[in-house]
């Protein structure tokens, strides 16, 4: 059975970018443009990873990786968040919220998938 | 009605043709024989009503609509000076696919698919002044009968008069 | 495996082309507010964007800019600095450069040259802020443990100890993945699970992790690539790596903790708990996000209310073509059926056209967006022209909101940009000006848009001066645009400043010169089937009026005979038609014939000699189409007028080629071809010397604007001795 991932992006190239690096590698990926978005299409979904920015609008990443752990479906899917270097502080919130790690922007495909093999059986 | 015309008429079956030979359809203006590349033809359609274009030569009978495209329509017979006639529903429009535009021209009837061997293909004698033979392949001979092969791209895109492409 | 990600830079020069449109738009909203938080907000988000994508697609310069800006940026929103007129210049300079630098990535060509400058500007502004320390250039820091190249070494055992938090797998964690993870660093010697902190059944909570393991592993790894395998585990796990001698014995016994940073290896870093899923209902233990606002200024709709799908514009061309197709033909069925059907409606034929009238119209709805993308580079416009003039403008919009088919919209702007900047540059007083006049010092600019009918309409007003009657009259005498200023209508005299020739470069200015006209902004707006005017005070201000068509896939077109076909005269060039006798056609040579309608000479153009319908027609009493064009009028004489009819406009250039006199053809109900009339075309094909004949165009009244429709109010309160060197 394939996996299936959610990636959330406010921006579109980047979303995308991820999207398709992930179904490169095999998963189905399901997008959502902000928190919110992805709060709603996780409804009822069965996914085996999450790939979230932190900066978005409506509902940012941290606020999401909360909402999502409360989820059983979520309780104990890896949540990767999307940072930059400069957010050494974010990463910390995220962490706390629950993400399981974090990717640092800029990172090409190829360091996407590795560190996707080490959260994702 | 004329164009319930049969095109695998005398033709080989597809697939089987030498290499060098050439399928041509053949049609008549007054009485001679002419053939176009079988390739350019889209389609061949009953004569239906065409919409003058204003400043334009004569041989330019104006535009059609081809479901829903909009088609000029090119007077063979005025093309090449030859009496006009009065046309019909028995009139026969052979729309050609030529450098990427779609195109009518009008003939008198539409006769069969030839079969021509490149060898066959004797160079265009002088026509007199009437007629320019730059848009003229060559003749091919079948039986007695003499077809006139006429290459369109010159025909339609680059003659002066035409000036279609410009 | 190698993964091209280049075919993404296209959706991200359009979505940062968004993000500068919108840091634009805040950033001028923060020239009247400099501490709102939530545009601030809005505009670090953008650049934050830009910034994280950019890099991603390896455009550093990009992404080395947008840096130093987002460094700004964070010291503003901390409330560390204040967004001065100053900065905000400097960051709308900022905005252009980045749109320079994508625009450069993007064609391959050189950077602005001002990156340089603004980048030390950017980097002063910040040190001021935060007196002194100086900035870090973008650090390429790219997960470290992926990337750290192992140092070749010795191979070494270590014993490796991990003892998993209780809420390991809470965060998405999983044992296996790390222990497999070991395995493929060397060779695994061998593993143990510790299972005595196993509570009894009763007690034990399935979801809690109670084992723990020892790990032998021979490697060639570093230490510290082996700490790295441990870098997302959370903050309660603790793992420990010692080097083991042959005899197993370990060397070192620390223990480490998954802290980030040694800064962080703080009292907190070890009270993150996931929450339990009882408690976290209660929205007390969830802290709410400080940063990130729950509304957003993004015009863009939020995805998860109204998603939104990008479409290649030439698929949605064509559907829409295909659409016009299918009117057509459904109309062409419908005078079949009426036609064997004798008169007897069908039920079914009007459902079905219904149908595909709305889907007609839905499919051109596709094309439509909202003005006020282009109506908020106006708001730029008048903010710079303003700032380097010295004037005080207040610009206002309505109507942002209003669509237009994407393919005017794309071309409006240029022509909006040159009024735009004529109404600060000509329209618009200096303050000392307008204090003696008695206006308020600042000028009023209005750019507003709205729907009346089938048209959009723009219009721009000003409260300045207004138009000069005597020097225009003079001018267009000396210009040769007209010859007299006899017969001219006050409203006339106002239209001439659109009349060809009119403005020449010698009146170029800084500001709304280049050689432009306002015969440009004429001929633009008239190649998408639009018209201009201007309505005049002196003393009190000018609007100038542009009316657009809806979509540029339809026309409204004037159904007319000549004989037995049948043309299509464009709705919009025509002013009225009128039946004349013979006898009110007069012969003037030189010029042609021509008749008088209510004092004013114009020139007839018989359509059937233009289109070479017939050349001896002598129909005298012919019905006559006056109709407009670049402000003359010319009478058309036809057979018959056969209604009004919107018709999908045929390019006659995709199987032929450009017929003079001729602007396109469609297909009627009947489906026969039919043409339509290009009325320049055919006034060029007949045109005397009409040299005189006065522009003249009838205004509407657009008075009655429902202004309920104010969308944003920009303030461009400038002071001149505020504008900073950079």
């Amino acid at each position: 059975m394939s996996k299936t991932a959610l990636v959330v992006d406010d921006s579109t190239s980047m979303r995308q970018m991820v999207a398709f690096t992930l179904q490169s590698a095999g998963f189905e990926v399901v997008e959502g443009c902000d928190g919110k978005d992805a709060l709603a299409k996780s409804q009822g979904g069965n996914f085996n990873l999450v790939v979230t920015d932190l900066n978005m609008p409506n509902m940012d990443g941290i606020t999401l990786i909360k909402e999502l752990r409360t989820l059983p479906a979520f309780k104990f899917i890896p949540i990767l968040m999307l940072t930059t270097e400069s957010q050494d502080e974010k990463k910390q919130q995220g962490r706390a919220a629950g993400a399981t790690g974090w990717m640092t922007k800029p990172f090409n495909p190829e360091q996407l998938l590795q560190v996707v093999a080490k959260v994702v059986k | 009605m004329t164009s319930d015309i049969d095109l695998d008429q005398e033709s080989p079956a597809q697939g089987q043709l030498a290499g060098d030979s050439h399928q041509f359809l053949t049609f008549t203006l007054q009485e001679q024989e002419f053939g176009v590349e079988i390739l350019r033809v889209q389609e061949i359609k009953g004569f239906t009503r065409v919409t003058p274009i204003p400043n334009m030569p004569v041989c330019i009978r104006g535009v059609m609509n081809l479901r829903g495209t909009v088609v000029p329509i090119v007077d063979l017979r005025s093309k090449f000076n030859m009496p006009e006639a009065e046309y019909n529903q028995f009139s026969v429009i052979i729309v050609v696919n030529v450098e990427q535009k779609v195109m009518g021209l009008v003939v008198d009837a539409v006769s069969d698919v030839l079969n021509v061997n490149r060898d066959a293909i004797e160079p265009a004698p002088d026509l007199g002044q009437n007629v320019d033979t730059a848009f003229i392949t060559g003749l091919a001979k079948s039986g007695d009968r003499l077809v006139t092969l006429l290459n369109i791209e010159e025909l339609l895109m680059h003659d002066q008069e035409m000036a279609v492409a410009s | 495996m190698q993964i091209d990600i280049s075919r993404f830079r296209d959706s991200f020069f359009v979505e940062a082309a968004e993000h500068l449109e919108n840091m634009e738009a805040a950033l001028l909203q923060l020239e009247g507010e400099p501490e709102n938080t939530e545009t601030l907000n809005t505009i670090f988000r953008a650049a934050h964007s830009i910034k994280g994508a950019s890099t991603t697609f390896g455009m550093d310069e990009v992404g080395k800019f947008t840096h130093v800006l987002e460094n700004l940026l964070d010291q503003l929103r901390e409330g560390v600095a204040k967004a001065s007129d100053q900065l905000v210049e400097l960051m709308l300079t900022s905005v252009d450069v980045i749109e320079g630098l994508l625009a450069a990535e993007k064609e391959n060509a050189d950077p602005p040259e001002n990156v340089d400058e603004v980048i030390s500007a950017l980097n002063e502004a910040f040190q001021a802020a935060t007196g002194g320390q100086s900035l870090d250039g973008p650090s390429g820091t790219i997960c470290k443990a992926v990337n750290d190249p192992a140092k070749p070494s010795n191979v070494t055992v270590y014993e490796i100890q991990l003892l998993p938090s209780r809420e390991f797998f809470c965060f998405g964690q999983d044992p296996y993945l790390l222990l497999r993870e070991l395995a493929e660093m060397g060779h695994l010697l061998d593993i143990q699970a510790d299972s005595s902190a196993l509570p009894p059944l009763a007690e034990m909570n399935p979801e809690h992790c109670y084992l723990h393991w020892t790990i032998k592993l021979q490697t060639e790894a570093t230490e510290a690539a082996i700490h790295d395998v441990f870098m997302f585990v959370d903050e309660a796990t603790q793992w420990k790596v010692s080097q083991a001698t042959a005899s197993d014995t370990p060397k070192t016994s620390e223990i480490d903790s998954a802290t980030e940073t040694p800064a962080d290896a703080d009292s907190e870093s070890h009270t993150y708990q996931t929450t339990p899923v009882a408690e976290s209902t209660d929205d007390s233990t969830r802290a709410k996000p400080t940063t990130s606002p729950k509304s957003s200024m993004r015009r863009t709709i939020s995805a998860g209310e109204n998603e939104t799908v990008r479409v290649d514009r030439r698929r949605l061309d064509e559907l829409i073509n295909q659409i016009g197709e299918l009117v057509i033909g459904t109309s062409m069925v419908e005078q079949d059926l009426a036609s064997f059907g004798a008169g007897r409606e069908s039920a079914a034929m009007g459902q079905l056209g219904k149908i595909v009238r709305d889907l007609q119209e839905m499919s051109l709805s596709l094309r439509m967006v909202p003005i006020a993308a282009t109506f908020q580079k106006m708001a730029r416009v008048v903010r710079d022209v303003s700032k380097k003039l010295g004037k005080e403008v207040q610009f206002i919009t309505f109507g942002d909101e209003t669509e237009l088919d994407k393919t005017v919209v794309d071309q409006i702007g240029d022509p909006l940009v040159h009024m735009v900047r004529n109404a600060v540059d000509h329209g618009v007083e200096m303050p000392e000006d307008r204090e003696r006049a008695g206006k308020p010092t600042a000028g009023r600019v209005e750019l507003r848009a709205f729907q009346q009918g089938g048209n959009i309409y723009i219009e721009l007003q000003d409260d300045g001066k207004g138009l000069n009657r005597k020097t225009l009259l003079s001018k267009a005498i000396e210009k040769g645009v007209i010859d007299s200023a006899e017969n001219l209508s006050d409203n006339e005299i106002c239209n001439l400043i659109f009349a060809p020739g009119f403005s020449t470069a010698a009146e170029v200015t800084d500001v709304s010169g280049r050689g432009v006209g306002m015969d440009v902004v004429r001929r633009n707006v008239e190649a998408l089937q639009g018209s201009v005017s201007i309505r005049s005070e002196e003393g009190k201000g000018s609007t100038i009026s542009v009316r657009l068509p809806l979509t540029l896939a339809i026309l409204d077109g004037l159904l007319v005979r000549l004989e037995h076909e049948v043309y299509i005269i464009p709705l919009l060039s025509v002013v009225e038609s009128i039946r004349v006798s013979p006898d009110q056609i007069k012969r003037i040579v030189g010029v042609g014939e021509v008749i008088t309608l209510r004092g004013e000479v114009i020139p007839l153009l018989r359509l059937h000699q233009a289109l070479q319908r017939s050349n001896g027609h002598d129909n005298e009493d012919g019905l006559l189409v006056i109709v407009e064009d670049q402000g003359r009028r010319m009478a058309l004489m036809v057979d018959e007028l056969l209604g009004q009819q919107q018709v999908v406009i045929k390019n006659l250039e995709t199987n032929f080629r450009k017929v003079p006199g001729i602007a396109g053809a469609t297909i009627l109900g009947d489906g026969r071809v039919a043409l339509i009339v290009d009325i320049y075309g055919v006034s060029l094909m007949h045109r005397q010397p009409t040299n005189g004949t006065p522009a003249s165009r009838e205004s509407t009244s657009l008075d009655a604007i429902n202004s309920s429709t104010q969308h944003a109010v920009v303030e461009s309160n400038t002071d001149p001795n505020s504008m900073t060197a950079s």
